[in-house]
């Protein structure tokens, strides 16, 4: 990542800048990065008092897991922090917030158990179905994810259902680990006379790190709705009576349809060719006109280097915190509010530069200047965003202002097929580069990656395979593949090493006694990777599942002396029955179920926890699956 | 790519003398010269099935004679009946990472990926490989430019791989050992040979076992050469040096013990650098390639043609092939290096011999164009058995050289000191990209004596230099028939004499003029009349693959123009504004190709009333300002880089309103 260039702004005319120290109040972390979004409101599960009063099905826990031999049943243990349905023969009420909400950005973390049905109901009314859908191949409106249908009697039998739709992909994890939404949701909208003018629409619902939906308008009300009309508030409806649900880390942010507006702007074009913006005054102003919109268009002439000075007022709707966005594309800006220079991106700065800065403005207008220095007479683009109380993150600038060009990279990929298929490459995992990976693509569309270098499995990930335009376009920049799929990412150390004692810290680079042997083939070209590391040899295999995100690790080992194996990390690492393990807070499991008397062991390691296992020398076998 | 922040960096390259006497290489137009060498060797095409991508990184001859082909995008094919029409594919292995190498042997194929070297196998006999054998494995930055070349066998048995620089602007070593020959047993033990590499891409053993690679220009390497390697050479770019502290490195010298411009050439600075080693061979740039990739010796006993024991040395960028005779001097490697066959499909980077003795040539131009026009391709090279007309060899003495033609010559002609032309030049080896030719002289023939067997010149000749690359050009000698020769000049390398001592006068008079090459076309300052600026500027950069950064350009007719050419590619391009023809930038960029030695001098723009304005040559990361006054009458200019080998794919349109 480029590192922000920060240069002193130039006093200029008529204008006092200081930079705003005062640190937001409502941070949610201590950390000393600029705030990039306004905190959301937390929907506090310390009891149940966010939500209207309900029957006994719905209480608040400490911590659930599912079992994992019955349906829908989960196993909890006291405490708070998380909110649990589990209905009962006559106690099986639907759970309402105690706040309504129009426009909304939601996020939660949801757990499944084994076929269990709920869903999530904005306003009361439309429906984002929760559903075990781990494993459903083609996912319908009805799995996790989908926006469910409507239903009309009126229709006729076998067509009543109508306006559902299908998730774009089928993010589901295993049933017993946490999956996390986001969702943007819009109400329908109303004349003066209330009239519906706009139906509701899902602006994003995302699953796992999965866009599952776009843009997706709902005609009115979901089936199993509370309420039959539409208006522009209502609760969020957490559906009770189906079956058991868990849900944690409720925040979200309510938005109201109010934008800052423009005042008495104008704007002076000035000549200039420095990459610091010069004293305004020493410039020589081309054209100063009114205007009523922002854009880097503005600079006239052809390839401009010029200097674009925007003043003029806002008109902010709420008292309360903003955050400005700006960006430049090859250019400098700054922007002032007040007296303050909010944004100061004075120099040379590229798209990903981060321009943001927090105001603290009260209601009214507040004067502001906005420079935009086009000094690169080829590279044009200016954008400015601002996301405040009630007022979810939009554009201020004109839309032609900026075009990001990410590079035009043709589409190249490898993909699977009925026999395995390997693709050597360089690989980022959590923000490093790893130079030695092969991925391997499975005839049942299971895809792993593995650093031969490290004798690390790195991720898995089902869907599409590989991109490979990063590597096989030109001369192949990055040398990067990347997954089409979501991976769920493992720890990334070697997996294998001698350690002195049981609470000797894992090493994070590979030992001198590591040597890569490579790997042989199997019949149908399933890899089983070879590594010798202190005269030791071991063997890893991986077998997919034919339907399931499961990935089976099978390791045999040939030893001089002991050796650990670390098999997950994570800020929780619990032991379940049946020699289950939820890693990372219930991110993915790994199940020992199959390799009997083997016992992992939970370790504290440096603010996170660590599985590992001990082969003994002489020659051993072990398996494990990994599930996600 | 961030145009302006960049320091502006005034061209370096010196405007060089100009010399009484210049010469340039004969120029003969790329369609005639393939044409003519095509009666002695045709180029025949291996077919490609449609959906291969048969970007060939390695080329290896099994022991059923089919051809192993490795791939930029990790294939391995091995291709049956690769002689035919009708050759067959199969693909033996997959998934591995831009193998740029490949040997066969012991009933399996050895490769180097990007990272590590390894051993193929076929266990199960299915002709699909079920062993990926790591014989070693080696550290990578993430830098694209790692690239990874090898393995070539030794005689005992072990195998060498070279390791290229990364590139951050110039050619970095960022782990180890990056800009290394490795020696590696096939048990997986490492031993670091020698160091200096660059651009390693060819290079090969010789029957004696010496180790011979092939450079390519870039920094501190003023031109393509070959070097011939033993344990504990500096071959010349100190990146590598990086290592030296390694107990295993069989050199103590520095990156920092290496002056970054000492104004010598690398001949020079190998006299007071003991480790240091100076080419064998030199091709000079644009003349003989430009980017020179893999060296095959001709070991067919005559049925490859005349040439059995020389080397023949293919190039990426002018997808062309050089042959050069080497000989051994006071226990030093030099000899000459000549023209031999271009008109290749694509870029070459492999060249091995089928069983028939014919060479399969395996191709890419993937992110690096070349003159063949095609992404990927594999040919043949096959000698019809008709005896060429060429120089054989050029042999030193201690006052002379002795020349072998391939066939008798007339002895009036020969004997004719007329015949032949010499001069004798050198580059600079400083940390800068390429180099200009430096210290052309020329050189006297003082007399010509011809063999009893008519093949053999005796040259006696003045002004010969002990570190200058001497070309000869023969161009006055024809065979009883009156044949000429196919190609007429060599490059002789000098090196060493036999007996040590240099016994060839030298020229007197021949001190360096200072003069410095006239060219008015080029206007770096802004004009005194032009009192108001410019009335436009123009940035134009470049793109990768040989590209300006824009494709068109409007300008008003008759306005003042500043155009400033920032190259921020890694190699040398000039911008060079042509006469609205439609064919004004293939005639110019022929035109360039033509000045031969003259080129770097005239900063390959050709003195032609085409050509209307244009920059000097630019380093990487250079910029320059040219200021003219656009032309009157409006049309379709070209702006054209007439560097060698860019003028195809680098040009853009400079419209006249």
């Amino acid at each position: 990542m480029k590192k922000l260039k920060r240069y002193i702004p130039f006093l200029f005319a008529g204008l006092l800048m200081s930079c705003t120290e005062n640190p937001p109040e409502t941070t949610e972390t201590e950390s000393q990065e600029p705030m990039t979004v306004l905190p959301f409101k937390t929907l506090k599960l310390d009891d149940l008092s966010g939500f209207k009063p309900v029957a006994k099905n719905w209480k608040i826990v400490g911590n659930t897991s599912v079992d994992q031999n019955q349906e829908r049943v989960f196993v909890s243990s006291p405490g708070t922090g998380i909110l649990l349905n589990e209905p009962e023969k006559g106690m099986k009420e639907n759970l309402f917030t105690a706040f309504e909400h129009g426009d909304i950005e939601l996020e939660l973390d949801v757990m499944m158990p084994i076929h269990s049905n709920s869903g999530l109901y904005f306003q009361g009314r439309y429906e984002i179905q929760l559903l075990d859908s781990w494993g459903v191949g083609e996912p319908e409106s009805s799995d996790i994810g989908g926006i469910y249908a409507r239903w009309d009697d009126s229709r006729g039998k076998g067509n009543e259902r109508f306006d559902g739709q299908a998730p774009s992909m089928n993010a589901a994890k295993a049933p017993g680990l946490w999956q996390h939404f986001k969702i943007i949701f819009h109400a329908p909208k109303f004349d003066a006379s209330g009239q519906k003018i706009k139906n509701a629409w899902f602006e994003e619902v995302w699953l796992n790190g999965a866009l599952l939906h776009q843009n997706q308008e709902i005609s009115g009300p979901t089936r199993s709705s509370a309420f039959q009309d539409e208006k522009p508030l209502g609760p969020i409806m957490i559906q009770g009576d189906h079956a058991a649900v868990a849900i944690k880390n409720i925040k979200y942010k309510l938005y109201e349809d109010k934008k800052v507006a423009f005042k008495d702007l104008s704007l002076i074009e000035y000549e200039n060719k420095k990459q610091l913006i010069p004293n305004l005054d020493s410039l020589i102003a081309i054209r100063e006109l009114k205007t009523d919109s922002i854009s880097s268009m503005m600079a006239t002439g052809e390839n401009p280097q010029k200097l674009l000075a925007y003043k003029g007022k806002m008109n902010i709707p709420n008292t309360g915190d903003y955050i400005f966005d700006m960006k430049v594309h090859r250019g400098g800006g700054l922007l002032i509010i007040e007296n303050d220079t909010i944004v100061n991106l004075n120099g040379d700065f590229e798209v990903d530069d981060p321009g943001y800065g927090l105001a603290s403005l009260k209601k009214g207008d507040v004067p502001f200047t906005l420079v935009y220095n086009k000094h690169r007479p080829y590279q044009r683009g200016l954008a400015l965003f601002v996301e405040g109380p009630g007022i979810a993150k939009y554009a201020l600038h004109a839309p032609s202002s900026i075009t990001i060009n990410q590079g035009n990279l043709p589409e190249m990929t490898v993909s699977a097929s009925d026999e395995v298929v390997l693709q050597r490459s360089f690989l980022m995992h959590e923000d490093f580069k790893r130079t030695h990976c092969i991925s391997v693509a499975t005839p049942q569309g299971i895809n792993y990656s593995y650093d031969v270098a490290f004798g690390s499995l790195l991720q898995a990930w089902n869907d599409g395979f590989l991109n490979v335009a990063k590597m096989w376009h030109s001369r192949g920049g990055q040398q990067l593949a990347e997954p089409l799929g979501l991976p769920v990412s493992i720890h990334g150390d070697p997996d294998f090493a001698y350690l002195d004692n049981e609470k000797a810290s894992w090493p994070d680079s590979i030992s001198a006694s590591y040597r890569q042997l490579g790997y042989e083939l199997s019949q149908n070209g399933t890899p089983t990777f070879l590594m010798d590391i202190g005269g030791g040899v071991i063997r890893n295999e991986f077998m997919p599942s034919d339907t399931l995100r499961k990935l089976t690790r099978i390791i045999r080992t040939d030893l001089k002396k002991n050796i650990w194996h670390k098999i997950g990390e994570g800020s929780v690492i619990e032991a379940l029955p049946d020699n289950i393990y939820a890693i990372d807070d219930k991110n993915y499991f790994v199940d020992f179920s199959d390799s009997e008397g083997i016992k992992p062991v939970i370790r504290q390691a440096a603010g996170k926890q660590e599985l590992l296992v001990n082969f003994s020398k002489g020659k051993s076998e072990l398996s494990y699956t990994i599930i996600w | 790519m961030n145009i302006i922040d960049k320091t502006i960096v005034k061209s370096i390259l010196l405007v060089l003398p100009f010399l009484v006497g210049s010469f340039s290489v004969s120029a003969q137009s790329n369609a005639d010269i393939s044409a003519k060498e095509s009666k002695y060797y045709k180029i025949v095409d291996v077919p490609i099935p449609e959906d291969i991508m048969l970007e060939v990184g390695g080329l290896a001859l099994t022991d059923k004679d089919q051809l192993g082909v490795s791939t930029r995008r990790g294939e391995v094919w091995v291709i049956d009946k690769p002689y035919g029409a009708k050759p067959k594919y199969s693909r033996y292995a997959h998934g591995l990472h831009e193998a740029l190498g490949l040997a066969f042997r012991d009933n399996g194929f050895y490769l180097s990926q990007r990272g590590e070297l390894t051993r193929l196998e076929d266990k199960n006999g299915d002709g699909k490989a079920d062993l990926y054998k790591t014989i070693y494995s080696w550290p990578l930055s993430g830098n694209y430019h790692d690239y990874s070349y090898g393995p070539k066998f030794t005689a005992n048995g072990d195998m060498l791989v070279t390791l290229n620089l990364g590139w951050e602007g110039r050619g970095v070593s960022l782990v180890k050992w990056r800009g290394w020959l490795l020696k590696i047993t096939p048990e997986g033990e490492m031993t670091p040979i020698a160091t200096g590499l660059r651009s390693p891409s060819g290079f090969g053993v010789n029957d004696a076992g010496d180790i011979f690679y092939t450079e390519n220009q870039g920094d501190w390497v003023g031109s393509g050469r070959m070097t011939h390697l033993n344990v504990g050479d500096f071959a010349g770019n100190p990146a590598g040096l990086r290592w030296t502290d390694d107990p295993q490195a069989p050199m103590k010298l520095k990156p920092e013990d290496i002056e970054k411009k000492s104004g010598m050439s690398l001949y020079e600075y190998a006299k007071i650098v003991p480790a240091m080693k100076a080419p064998a061979v030199w091709f000079p740039h644009t003349i003989l390639g430009i980017s020179t990739s893999d060296i095959l010796i001709d070991n067919n006993a005559g049925k490859f043609g005349p040439f059995d024991g020389q080397m023949l040395v293919g190039d990426q960028g002018h997808s062309k092939i050089m042959r050069v005779a080497m000989e051994k001097v006071n226990g030093v490697y030099q000899g000459a290096s000549f023209a031999f066959r271009e008109g290749f499909s694509s870029g070459i980077l492999r060249m091995i011999w089928g069983s028939d003795a014919s060479m399969f040539v395996g191709m890419t131009s993937r992110g690096w164009s070349s003159t063949g026009k095609e992404n990927f391709g594999l040919q043949r090279l096959v000698w019809t058995g008709k005896m060429p007309f060429e120089i054989k060899t050029i042999k030193a003495l201690a006052d002379g050289f002795e020349v072998e033609f391939t066939k008798p010559v007339s002895k009036q002609l020969a004997e004719n000191t007329s015949s032949y032309k010499l001069a004798t030049f050198t580059y600079h080896y400083h940390n800068t990209y390429g180099s200009p030719i430096v210290d052309q002289q020329g050189a006297m023939i003082h007399a010509a004596k011809l063999s009893e067997d008519g093949k053999k010149v005796k040259l006696t000749i003045h002004g010969m230099r002990l570190g200058f690359i001497h070309q000869l050009n023969c161009s006055g000698v024809k065979t009883i028939s009156g044949e000429s020769l196919l190609h007429d000049t060599g490059f002789y390398t000098l090196n060493e004499v036999p007996g040590g001592v240099l016994k060839s006068p030298p020229m007197p008079g021949m001190s360096k003029s200072g003069n410095v090459a006239d060219q008015p076309k080029r206007t770096n300052k802004l004009p005194v009349t032009w009192m108001d600026g410019p009335d436009k500027k123009v940035l134009i950069g470049t793109l990768p693959g040989m590209k300006f950064d824009v494709t068109e350009i409007e300008v008003e007719r008759d306005s003042k123009l500043q155009i400033t050419f920032n190259n921020n590619d890694d190699m040398l391009h000039n911008l060079v504004v042509v006469q609205p023809v439609p064919d004004g930038p293939d005639q110019v960029g022929a035109m360039a190709l033509e000045l031969g030695l003259d080129g770097p001098d005239k900063n390959y723009v050709p003195d032609s009333d085409l050509v209307l304005f244009h920059t000097g040559i630019l380093q990487p990361e250079s910029s320059e300002s040219i200021y003219f006054q656009v032309p009157k009458r409006r049309g379709e200019y070209w702006i054209v880089c007439t560097f060698p080998g860019h003028s195809k794919t680098m040009r853009a349109k400079l419209i006249v309103k």
